[in-house]
């Protein structure tokens, strides 16, 4: 699917968002409308979702239906697009509250929706699987581990790497329920598990992508996460943390994320999936943009906090009758 | 602010919340630093004049939160 169709879908869902909610209560369809605006990045939902730093959660049961080779069924495929556009505001709009972040008060306001989201969530998938169906098992499974690893990690005060790995990095697990699902669909369950792991290693390294780059925030409200609990350990006694990101926190960080992509990448071969190893070249060289830069800017102010400090020194100076040569 | 010298966190804190001391800076650095109570020396200010901005810019879009999604 283009991601011009893919665009018109979206908007499409959103479109609908107002119409359901406007139906019981237009000034609540008017605030929810106003929060999806403000979460997505040039306020646009669309582009929100086909952002390069977005989990692909839409375009993955895309990669699975390529490796596939079969014809799409475009029902199927629309309904998933709906269910998981209403998960992600689902689960967005609960984190939003558990981070109590810029948007609380209006997250507050517009909470009872949660449910509203919850259920075009699901319903997405009762529309396509009987109550029998296998496909629960894993919905249940997945759905589960990703609200509890997200509680766990809201509550960490340190994370190591087996804290990241048994709860950071599983936040994402939900974004396995449309892959699931569309395996299921075409009856192909049995590669479940490949795609699954995929799944994982994406939300290890999305997790970590997090960490490095909303460090400030993350320090500023003072969460715990795992670049901020590492650079604590790493950091020298006489260092402080931003110090550390600058001599070697920012290198150990994405020299990380870059170890781990390279695996992913190897793994992924065998699905099959064209767009999938494009999706990940195309990650794996945005990272290291995002390393060059921010290497390159945290050198030039550290270089702006020596210029500050001979300021100081020639104000001191100047103070003190002093003159400095 | 210019009693002691301002650390590296404290700069990354300061020009990340306060945005306008970082655009007065490249604009106007003499003008800037005076503001903050810094002696605008002519050594300062040509060295202030040969940061690259563009460079220090890019941290801060990609470090803010506003500008890219949750995943």
């Amino acid at each position: 699917m283009s991601k011009c169709i893919l665009a018109s879908q979206i908007d499409a869902v959103v479109d609908r968002i107002g119409v359901d909610l406007g139906a019981s209560s237009p000034s609540l369809a008017n605030q929810v409308l106003r929060w999806i605006r403000r979460i997505s990045p040039g306020g646009e939902p669309a582009a929100h979702f086909l952002d390069v730093r977005m989990f692909p959660i839409l375009e993955l049961p895309e990669f699975v239906l390529e490796s596939l080779s079969v014809a799409p069924d475009d029902r199927f495929h629309r309904s998933l697009i709906s269910s998981t556009v209403h998960g992600y505001y689902y689960i967005r709009l609960i984190d939003g509250i558990v981070d109590g972040d810029r948007n609380f008060d209006l997250e507050r306001k517009i909470l009872p929706v949660a449910g509203y989201f919850l259920s075009e969530f699901q319903l997405g998938y009762q529309q396509h699987f009987s109550a029998e169906h296998e496909f629960w098992k894993v919905f249940r499974r997945l759905w589960t581990a990703s609200a509890a690893s997200t509680a766990e990690d809201a509550m960490q005060r340190a994370i190591g790497f087996s804290e990241f790995e048994r709860f950071s990095s599983r936040k994402f697990s939900a974004a396995g329920i449309p892959v699931a699902a569309t395996c299921h669909h075409y009856g192909r369950a049995d590669m479940l598990p490949a795609w699954i792991e995929l799944v994982d290693g994406l939300g290890r390294w999305s997790q970590m992508v997090d960490d490095i780059l909303d460090w400030h925030q993350d320090k500023s409200f003072d969460g715990a996460t795992y670049f901020l609990s590492e650079g604590e350990r790493q950091r020298r006694s006489e260092e402080s943390l931003e110090e550390w990101i600058l001599r070697e926190g920012c290198d150990w960080g994405f020299d990380l994320l870059n170890e781990w992509m390279k695996r992913m990448q190897e793994s992924s071969e065998r699905l099959g999936s064209p767009g999938l190893m494009k999706y990940l070249a195309r990650r794996r060289a945005w990272a290291a943009e995002q390393h060059l830069a921010l290497r390159k800017g945290l050198a030039e102010l550290a270089r702006l906090a020596d210029i500050l400090g001979q300021a100081t020194q020639a104000s001191t100076s100047l103070s003190t009758g002093t003159t400095i040569t | 602010m210019a009693g002691t010298p301002i650390t590296f966190g404290e700069l990354i804190n300061l020009c990340l919340k306060s945005p306008g001391f970082f655009h007065e800076l490249q604009n106007n650095p003499a003008q800037a630093i005076t503001n903050a109570g810094y002696e605008a020396t002519p050594t300062v200010i040509a060295a202030l004049k040969d940061l690259d901005y563009d460079a220090i810019r890019q941290v801060f879009r990609a470090c803010d939160p506003t500008s890219a999604p949750m995943c």
